[in-house]
């Protein structure tokens, strides 16, 4: 099974804004909206003063969003992404409040919550992210953790990964910046909401008493299957004599 | 204690529901989904096609496959088999996607009438300008030529280019203003003075050979973002990188030395450089001899360019100046990257020459990792050959913009096919002016701009994506589009335009072509030139075909231009003593701070240009996509200049010159020199987001000309808080 996650080597990257308006226009995202974006930072080390972080959703494997979200619209994906199933998002907001990163936004064009999702729209042509193939430096790159083969295991094999984490919050991203980066400590602290968290352990409860009250009612029709209630029982249960 | 408000008990009554409802069925989709990246099956559209294209702004000349879902351009990817570019693209070229669905479109014809605008239709529009053009050279006989003219560019293709040469011709006219003639003509009429080619020596990929690049006024990364792998892949191979640019920017980030002279003072560097390199013996004596006969002019020209002298002219320090001019002397192989920057003075001609003799003298121009790259050419010969073949010979001199603005302010233009932005010139107050007194003016457009505000007649253009055709990069590569979405309303493209005039004009001589497919086989029928560069070929490839070809046996030509191992001038050598020109020297640019004719009421330099999202002064100010980056008329200055001034972040000027003012807010960094100002050259008035919008800087630039063309920076400036 893949593992995608993308690597960024923000050290070449310099602001050019190619990387967010190809993916606006190869997810259809309304100007103004993002799924990514490049944080521009001082850096006395730097030779024009700057530092540029470019971003994106981080694929987290412990994401706060998945556990936020009250119908499951949001949930990890086996090849290591974060996905958002639009037909089942409600657009409640909970996973948005919820991502340390503010990688997600509400879509005004759809009403529900949407981030990157490695351009899945248009992947099944071949085509690798919009923002990896745009970008003039290759600053991007992206592919199979899980294959050895694979440029992504090459360049975490040659350089040191390093990720951008929350305050007191590991949420395990997968998008590794090469060897350094800046910021380092911009996630904020973020919740997931009591009311949407208690909705998945209700949620939970639902299904199990669902389940419950289903077999109750199996093992009841299977029972009466196999020994008929006696008609003349129910009257004496009910106390009464004919 | 924490409340809820009605409308988050609602929220989470639905959430309860929804989140019950979740739980209780798990989702068939989901399943499928989790498994394989990729499918999102619900917003997938049912036919998506991809259309080979190239962006039709800058020389990177970016190649590009158009996926179009549904019949609608949804977006531009950069095809990854182009070897210049490597499939990346910038955002000025990826906002074609949008402009080609602007609601700002005008997408009708439309006439002038007293009552105001009356649309009418294309071909009521094409019978208007062609009875317009019979009456002209009915009344003027053999002097009409002179009473008709067009400012190019045209948008979409070569083919476009070639049917309006060849309409002006049948009208006889032969002025066709280059869109360049304000931003490159000086670099590229210099280096065709002294190296007998107009434009880059060398291709790009030499970088790769060169022991050291010079980026002089080059701000690649800004201006030419595809072209930065250019400059990584130089730095990962070890080439050293010198950035001279009074600013630090994104091109400052992959250099590995940078100097920040005052604007407008790079020919002292070069002269400088020149006097050490003399003086220190670093050149072969042999070599310089069979180079020029002018050496001994040269060693006299720049003697008094001492280290002292350089530092105090240009700002720099001298240690700064003596490890440039290490580098220099030691390079083995060194490449100069001329930017458009050093043709915006009115001494920039003088500067070039003494870069380019940098050069010569160092044997830095003939041979591998060696040359001169501008972004500002590239255009394969073969243009006049075809037009004076279809149109007969021609010996009529062409007018430059000055001589057009005279002759229009005199009102002796009648017909003029107003194609760029009047913009683009300095003083466009005065072109203003002078636009007032043609008779006709025909502007070919996309939107409600200053220019159709000035039209007679308004009759709309085609996007590039709205049809095919060639065109040409900086690497001299010919690459073709094909038609990737229908144009709106009546717009048409410029081969058909200028085509329906010209057959209308002079139907026996016109060539009948349909498309621009014939046009182009009837040029290679014509150039010997191009005979290797079939179009099928061309379609095919993902960068083109490299011109000249003449069959198609012949070996792509890529590196040196200088194939014979000598210079392309007649006799083969550099003249440092030109008969127009003269010797090689130095003085500031007119108005500026720095010269005798300075204004202490204007004590700052004013330097203008491109930014990264913008091109030009129309098209992508029409873009959303461009204005989320866009931070309207801003003024650079250092702190240092701040405080002389009293000025805060953020306030609110005006730049004043000696000619007018402009409203700005101040922007305090420390990437820029004290004592000098920048601001954006593009933004403009009639821009529908108002982070594009701002009135002109040619506004309050100066009709300052050098000998070839007007020039904009360097004058001088102050700033006013307003308020």
């Amino acid at each position: 099974m893949p593992k995608y996650i993308m690597l960024v080597n923000s050290e070449k990257c310099m602001n050019c804004k190619a990387c967010v308006v190809a993916c606006q226009q190869r997810n259809g995202v309304p100007y103004g909206h993002y799924r990514n974006w490049i944080k521009e930072t001082p850096d006395k080390a730097s030779l024009n003063g700057r530092h540029y972080q470019p971003g994106a959703c981080m694929h987290c494997d412990s994401p706060l969003c998945v556990d936020a979200c009250p119908t499951r619209a949001t949930y990890k994906a086996e090849d290591g992404s974060v996905r958002i199933d639009r037909e089942r998002c409600i657009g409640c907001g909970g996973c948005i409040a919820a991502c340390p990163y503010d990688a997600r936004f509400k879509n005004p064009l759809t009403g529900t919550a949407d981030k990157c999702d490695y351009c899945a729209r248009s992947s099944a042509s071949g085509l690798p992210p919009a923002c990896v193939l745009a970008c003039p430096t290759r600053c991007r790159t992206f592919g199979d953790a899980n294959d050895p083969n694979d440029p992504v295991a090459k360049i975490l094999a040659a350089n040191k990964a390093v990720y951008v984490k929350g305050t007191g919050q590991d949420t395990r991203p997968t998008l590794a910046y090469l060897n350094r980066t800046l910021p380092m400590d911009w996630p904020r602290r973020a919740e997931v909401p009591v009311s949407l968290a208690a909705i998945g352990t209700l949620s939970s409860a639902v299904k199990l008493f669902g389940g419950v009250v289903l077999l109750g009612l199996a093992g009841v029709f299977l029972g009466n299957l196999r020994r008929p209630p006696d008609p003349g029982a129910g009257h004496a249960d009910k106390g009464g004599k004919p | 204690m924490s409340t809820f408000s009605r409308r988050q008990v609602l929220k989470c009554g639905a959430a309860l529901l929804a989140g019950g409802a979740a739980g209780a069925w798990p989702p068939s989709s989901m399943d499928a989904d989790a498994i394989g990246f990729g499918f999102e099956r619900p917003r997938a559209p049912e036919k998506v096609v991809s259309v080979k294209g190239y962006c039709p702004f800058c020389q990177v000349r970016c190649t590009y496959n158009a996926r179009v879902e549904d019949g609608v351009l949804a977006s531009l990817v950069g095809d990854a088999g182009n070897r210049w570019t490597g499939g990346a693209m910038c955002p000025k070229g990826m906002s074609m996607v949008e402009l080609v669905a602007s609601p700002h479109r005008i997408v009708h014809p439309m006439l002038r009438t007293e009552s105001g605008w009356k649309q009418i239709t294309y071909a009521e529009a094409i019978d208007l300008i062609v009875a317009r053009l019979r009456e002209t050279m009915q009344k003027h006989g053999k002097e009409a030529g002179n009473r008709i003219a067009l400012t190019s560019p045209l948008w979409d293709c070569r083919e476009s280019e070639l049917a309006a040469l060849m309409t002006m011709r049948m009208a006889g006219s032969v002025h066709l203003m280059p869109a360049g003639e304000v931003c490159i003509s000086s670099a590229s009429n210099m280096l065709g003075l002294m190296l007998g080619i107009n434009t880059s020596t060398t291709t790009v990929d030499e970088i790769l050979n060169s022991e050291t690049l010079v980026l002089w006024g080059a701000n690649i990364n800004d201006l030419y973002p595809p072209y930065t792998r250019w400059l990584d892949m130089a730095r990962d191979k070890g080439v050293k990188i010198v950035y001279i640019d009074p600013r630090r920017t994104r091109t400052s980030l992959w250099s590995s030395m940078q100097l920040q002279p005052r604007p407008g003072t790079d020919g002292v560097l070069a002269l400088g450089a020149l006097r050490s390199i003399i003086e220190s013996g670093s050149y072969d004596a042999d070599y310089v001899a069979g180079l020029t006969g002018d050496f001994d002019l040269l060693k006299e020209d720049v003697a008094s360019y001492t280290a002292g002298k350089v530092a105090e002219l240009t700002g720099l320090k001298e240690e700064e100046l003596t490890a440039f001019y290490a580098v220099l002397a030691g390079s083995r192989r060194t490449i100069v990257w001329l930017g458009g920057a050093l043709s915006r003075y009115t001494n920039g001609i003088q500067s070039l020459r003494a870069i380019i003799a940098l050069q010569g003298i160092r044997n830095n121009l003939i041979g591998s990792g060696k040359g001169m790259i501008t972004m500002e050419g590239g255009k394969p010969a073969g243009e006049a050959e075809f037009i004076d073949h279809v149109c007969g010979p021609n010996t009529a001199p062409r007018m430059n913009f000055r001589r057009l603005r005279i002759a229009m302010g005199k009102g002796d233009i009648a017909v003029l096919f107003l194609n760029s932005s009047y913009r683009r010139y300095p003083d466009s107050k005065g072109v203003l002016a002078a636009l007032g007194k043609v008779g006709f003016i025909v502007h070919r457009g996309f939107f409600m701009t200053e220019e159709t505000e000035l039209a007679h007649l308004f009759v709309p253009a085609t996007f590039s994506p709205e049809s095919q055709g060639s065109h040409y990069g900086a690497e001299k590569q010919v690459v073709w589009r094909d038609k990737i979405v229908d144009a709106p309303g009546e717009c048409v493209p410029d081969w058909q335009f200028y085509r329906d005039i010209g057959r209308k004009l002079a139907p026996d001589k016109y060539p009948a072509f349909e498309k621009p497919e014939d046009l182009y086989r009837l040029f290679l029928d014509a150039v010997p030139s191009w005979k290797g560069m079939p179009l099928e070929k061309v379609r095919t490839s993902p960068d083109g075909m490299i011109w000249p070809r003449y069959s198609e046996d012949d070996r792509e030509r890529t590196g040196t231009s200088f194939i014979e191992g000598k210079l392309l001038t007649e006799d083969g050598r550099m003249s440092m003593n030109d008969q127009v020109f003269g010797r090689i020297d130095w003085e500031p640019p007119k108005g500026s701070p720095l010269g005798k004719d300075k204004d202490p009421n204007f004590p700052l330099i004013l330097t203008q240009g491109k930014v990264l999202h913008h091109w030009q002064q129309t098209l992508t100010n029409f873009s959303r996509g461009l204005a989320q980056f866009s931070n309207g008329r801003y003024v650079n200055i250092h702190p240092d200049t701040a405080a002389r001034f009293g000025l805060k972040q953020g306030d609110q000027v005006l730049i004043e010159t000696a000619t007018g003012s402009v409203e700005a807010w101040v922007d305090i960094i420390d990437n820029i020199i004290p004592g000098i100002i920048f601001t954006p050259s593009h933004l403009t008035r009639s821009s529908p987001f108002p982070e594009n919008r701002s009135e002109h800087i040619n506004t309050i630039l100066p009709n300052y000309w050098d000998r070839i063309s007007s020039q904009t920076n360097g004058v001088g400036c102050t700033l006013k808080r307003r308020g």
